[in-house]
């Protein structure tokens, strides 16, 4: 049986790994997925965050500039700025010395001038950092060695007449300290703050900006939410890895190693090893895997019941197989087993082999005469007396119908002939009358010896026993050893004849039938002929004598047959058979119960409108098959064939059967005709015979008619037709007879 | 002396905040006036009825009329009925409106002080004010004294001096003697550059040249006592029974110059807390 499975399968632990494998790319997978999405939240965090120290950073430099703008004030309102515009006689150290130690001013402003009202510095020259004279621009921003600055200049008002400016203050202020202490960054890293150095002065925040480093604060939510999930993703890792740990144990231990148990055990069981799985120990702590062990236990149970009663059965099967339901020895099977075993032995060993083939005298009379059931009970009995006669450990073969065989090792010659004649002698005094059989019942024995390792001749055997039985059918002894000159002298089972009757089977064309008149008696017409078959050869035409038991031997019969239907077809499309005559057609027992018969004989359906065609058949072929004959007879004389009943009388003829079988015509066999001439009584017995039938309404066909004499005879005996040398030769040409003769 | 309890003290130095601070606007006007100087002097000024003395009101050290003892004085004196200039000596700043640091450069001295003294006695004068009362606390005291002592205008009548003090009174004698023997050697080298000398609560930080600092020095305390004796007008003196810038040997020698000396019991240099009200009745007391 092919089991269907699938193209691809997979271990259990490559699916567990798999599945792993799938899980941890999945969770690897989210987890990255899961760190992008923050990454993306906190890069659009970190865009708002920028923007927003962008914007606080404009904003911490408009306080700025703003707070430059109230110091500015704050100082020019200062007492002491009056009192050194007014009074600059101490002015230097004033700037020097006071201003440093005054908290008048944040210590981000890191230099400081007065100017007078012309807007020049008090003292000439001025060592402060500041310009001279006062610049145009009132506040402005530089960069000086990487640090911004910014210069706010304020005017100093009298202070009566409040309109009347009486000189100027300027403050230098150091942008970054400055930041740092007037505004509290809450979006920008204070230390990140940093200038980059620019050329010219700038008055303008939005000019300076572009010019000022800075970072924004991290932002704790976005990077807690970060480290939170880096966090957990490290733990949930930690805890997955772990998780396909236990659960590749667990799997391992639950499931994998069980079921790999389990599969071993049916490994060895398709193995044909059963193994004690009952004892086999191992966890089974998961119910559908106990389920499937107690499955697989009775599974075994039942599938160990099932091979004992498989091997019962084999037991069984192999004994109907090899041996003879009928009578219990070995059937034809068996004997092919044993002799290509004995064949491989002979090779090996150097050992003597004789072969015994029995045969029934006249077996098919008596199974005709008596019925089925006697024939069996005749086959069983002589059966049973052979194997009795046979030494023990001798195998008896029935190789088919009537005919037995027994392979005899290293036994001498005269052991065999003693053998073959205690088994002749066995069947002879056997009391058959006990069974209604009145005739004496007896066998011939062929006998073939082969000694050595010659493999050719150990096949020739079953030949040589062939020809030795014929031999012994064909002599007073019942029993013949082959001797060489039997192969030499035999032309019935020459190797020719069967290769001529195989080439006929083949090849139609070798079969050339000829015709032998059968004359109306009353018209002194021919009323058909009757096709009698000849073989084309190298050496001549083969006859029937030749033929027949070649076929007979190898059951060819119904092969045969098929090829005389095509020829005689062949012969009518020639028109070789006249008009208004027909021809006769012998059927073989084995064509006749062909269930397909019509199928052979559709190409004559043509001509039964322009001749008579007679299928002839012999008692004994409708006999063995009855009812398959029978139905194909009606058949055959529903489409138009006439049938004609041949030898009736050569054997052991039934009114019965006769009566019973759908015959048109009766053909008394010369045996019948012979019977007349050998008493008044069996005259009388003949004549009433054939009364009878022609009163049935058979047409009655007299064969074997050789001389004038007989011809008389039958014609008084009442038969319609006749038949025979005296009347006509076979003929390949019949309506070309006065020319066809010398064919 | 009596004493009073912390939480009675408390509470009346609240009260005083509040009176101070709701009663500031009483009438009281800032005036500006071109001193002779040329540089502008500052006042605060509340008129009031002619009948009543006029009093002028001076500062400490390098303070300003707004100064918190000060200020307690005009105001008590406003309510009183009198007129009240308290000017803020210019100290060589013009229109001086906050205190002076001792580390600031001091170009001013007591002889231009006393000018501007005399001009805005004057001012008061002009205003039809013919009994002016002076009121003095510390140095402000002291420089009335020399006022005084130098050509007093007419319609002063009286000098009331509050936590007098001498120029040398707040700090070791040994000292002071050496720095004022320091400036008046640069001084008469002609020196003029700025030096850090002690003087009142200035302690080596009055940041000034010699002469600035001799001038402030010369009043020493022989010559308060000896001014006070030869005071052309009564003199009232009103000091801190705790004022620890003096030993008590000079309440002592201010009580033998004839002066009528009040010692406010436990008040200090400034007569903070509640001691500001004994002041207040002090003052009164010798306006009467």
């Amino acid at each position: 049986m092919k089991i269907k499975s699938h193209k691809f399968t997979f271990s259990l632990h490559t699916l567990l790994i798999l599945f792993l494998t799938g899980g941890i790319i999945v969770f690897v997978g989210l987890g990255i997925h899961l760190l992008l999405k923050v990454q993306q939240v906190n890069q659009a965090a970190t865009t708002e965050r920028f923007t927003n120290a962008n914007m606080e950073l404009t904003r911490a430099l408009q306080k700025l500039t703003q707070n430059a703008t109230d110091l500015g004030l704050r100082f020019s309102a200062w007492d002491e700025v009056q009192q050194q515009l007014l009074t600059p006689t101490y002015y230097a150290y004033w700037r020097e010395q006071r201003m440093r130690k005054v908290r008048q001013l944040p210590e981000y402003v890191v230099d400081i001038e007065l100017y007078n009202f012309d807007g020049k510095t008090l003292v000439q020259p001025h060592t402060s950092s500041l310009p001279n004279p006062l610049p145009t621009d009132k506040s402005y921003f530089t960069s000086e060695n990487n640090h911004s600055f910014l210069y706010r200049f304020t005017p100093v008002y009298d202070r009566i007449d409040t309109r009347k400016i009486i000189g100027y203050t300027g403050i230098k202020l150091d942008v970054l300290p400055a930041l740092l202490a007037i505004y509290h960054f809450s979006h920008t890293r204070a230390d990140s703050i940093k200038s980059i150095s620019f050329a010219e002065s700038l008055t303008s925040i939005d000019e300076v900006l572009p010019y000022v480093e800075f970072e924004p604060l991290p932002s704790p939510q976005s990077s807690h939410l970060e480290s939170l999930i880096k966090w957990n993703l490290l733990h949930f890792s930690i805890l997955m890895a772990g998780m396909v740990l236990l659960l590749y144990f667990l799997f391992s231990y639950f499931l994998k190693r069980p079921l790999a148990t389990l599969v071993k055990q049916i490994n060895t069981l398709r193995a044909g090893n059963p193994s004690p799985l009952l004892e086999s120990q191992f966890p089974l702590a998961v119910t559908e895997i106990d389920t499937l062990k107690e499955s697989l236990i009775r599974y075994q149970y039942d599938l160990d019941k099932v091979h004992s009663k498989l091997d019962r059965q084999n037991v069984e099967l192999w004994h109907l197989a090899h041996h003879d339901p009928l009578t219990g020895t070995y059937n034809r099977r068996a004997f092919d087993d044993d002799w290509v075993h004995l064949t491989e032995l002979f090779q090996d060993q150097r050992i003597s082999i004789s072969y015994l083939l029995f045969d029934c005298d006249h077996f098919k009379a008596i199974n005709d005469t008596y019925g089925h059931q006697i024939g069996d009970d005749l086959i069983k009995i002589i059966a049973s007396n052979l194997q009795q006669c046979l030494r023990k450990g001798d195998k008896l073969y029935r190789l088919g119908g009537d005919e037995f065989a027994a392979i005899i090792l290293n036994t001498s010659t005269e052991g065999v002939a003693y053998l073959a004649e205690r088994c002749i002698k066995t069947i002879q005094f056997y009391p058959f009358r006990d069974l209604g059989i009145r005739e004496p019942v007896s066998i011939c024995v062929g006998i073939a010896n082969a000694e050595g390792t010659d493999l050719n001749e150990l096949k020739a055997l079953p030949r040589h026993a062939d020809l030795a039985m014929y031999h012994a059918k064909k002599s007073s002894a019942k029993i013949q050893v082959y001797t060489q000159k039997m192969g030499e002298d035999s032309s019935i089972l020459s190797s020719h004849i069967v290769n001529a009757v195989l080439a006929a089977i083949k090849d139609d064309d070798r079969i050339l039938p000829h015709y032998q008149e059968i004359r109306r008696c009353n018209t002194n017409t021919v009323s058909f002929y009757e096709a009698l078959v000849r073989l084309k050869d190298v050496d001549g035409m083969i006859y029937p004598g030749d033929i027949f038991p070649v076929i007979n031997r190898h059951a060819l019969g119904a092969e045969f047959d098929h090829g005389i239907i095509a020829a005689i077809q062949r012969d009518l499309e020639a028109d070789i058979i006249p008009h208004g005559t027909g021809v006769s057609i012998n059927l073989s027992a084995a064509a006749l119960i062909e269930p397909d018969l019509d199928r052979h004989i559709v190409g004559l359906l043509p001509y039964l409108h322009s001749h008579t065609i007679v299928m002839e058949v012999t008692e004994t072929s409708i006999i063995s098959h009855l009812n398959q004959a029978t139905d194909n007879l009606k058949e055959l004389q529903r489409l138009g064939f006439i049938i004609a009943l041949d030898d009736f009388g050569s054997g052991y003829s039934s009114i019965r059967y006769l009566a019973n079988m759908p015959v048109d015509i009766v053909k008394f066999d010369i045996a019948m005709i012979q019977t007349m001439r050998e008493s008044p009584r069996n005259r009388k017995i003949v004549e009433h015979i054939a009364k009878m039938i022609r009163d049935a309404g058979y047409l009655l066909i007299a064969e074997g008619i050789e001389d004038q004499k007989t011809l008389e005879l039958v014609i008084e005996m009442g038969a319609t037709h006749v038949q025979g040398f005296h009347i006509d030769k076979p003929v390949r040409l019949p309506h070309k007879l006065p020319n066809a003769s010398n064919q | 002396m009596s004493t009073l309890p912390i939480t009675r003290r408390m509470a009346l130095a609240g009260l005083a905040l509040l009176i101070l601070l709701f009663s500031l606007p009483l009438g009281a006007d800032t005036v500006q006036e071109k001193l002779p100087s040329g540089r502008y002097g500052v006042a605060s000024f509340h008129q009031a009825e002619l009948s009543k003395p006029a009093i002028l009101v001076l500062h400490g050290f390098l303070t300003t009329h707004n100064f918190n003892t000060v200020m307690s004085i005009a105001e008590l004196l406003a309510e009183n009925g009198n007129t009240v200039l308290a000017p803020t000596m210019t100290l060589g700043i013009n229109a001086r409106q906050g205190g002076l640091s001792c580390d600031a450069i001091h170009t001013h001295t007591l002889e231009g002080d006393l000018e501007e003294i005399a001009f805005w006695i004057d001012w008061l004068n002009n205003r039809g004010h013919k009994h002016i009362v002076l009121i003095g606390h510390s140095s402000g005291s002291l420089e009335l004294l020399a006022y005084l002592n130098k050509n007093p205008h007419p319609a002063v009548k009286k000098l009331i001096a509050t936590s007098l003090v001498y120029a040398d009174g707040f700090n070791a004698t040994t000292l002071v003697e050496q720095q004022i023997a320091a400036a008046q050697q640069k001084h008469r080298q002609g020196d003029r550059s700025l030096q850090s000398y002690t003087l009142s609560y200035c302690r080596n930080n009055f940041l000034a040249p010699p002469y600035v600092y001799l001038s402030y020095t010369a009043w020493t305390r022989e010559r308060v006592l000896t001014a006070l004796k030869q005071s052309p007008v009564p003199v009232g003196i009103i000091m801190g029974g705790k004022d620890n810038r003096f030993q008590e040997v000079w309440v002592q020698e201010l009580q033998q110059t004839g002066a009528e000396v009040l010692i406010i019991p436990g008040a200090t240099h400034f007569f903070d807390s509640h001691h500001e009200f004994d002041l207040h009745d002090a003052i009164l007391s010798q306006l009467e």
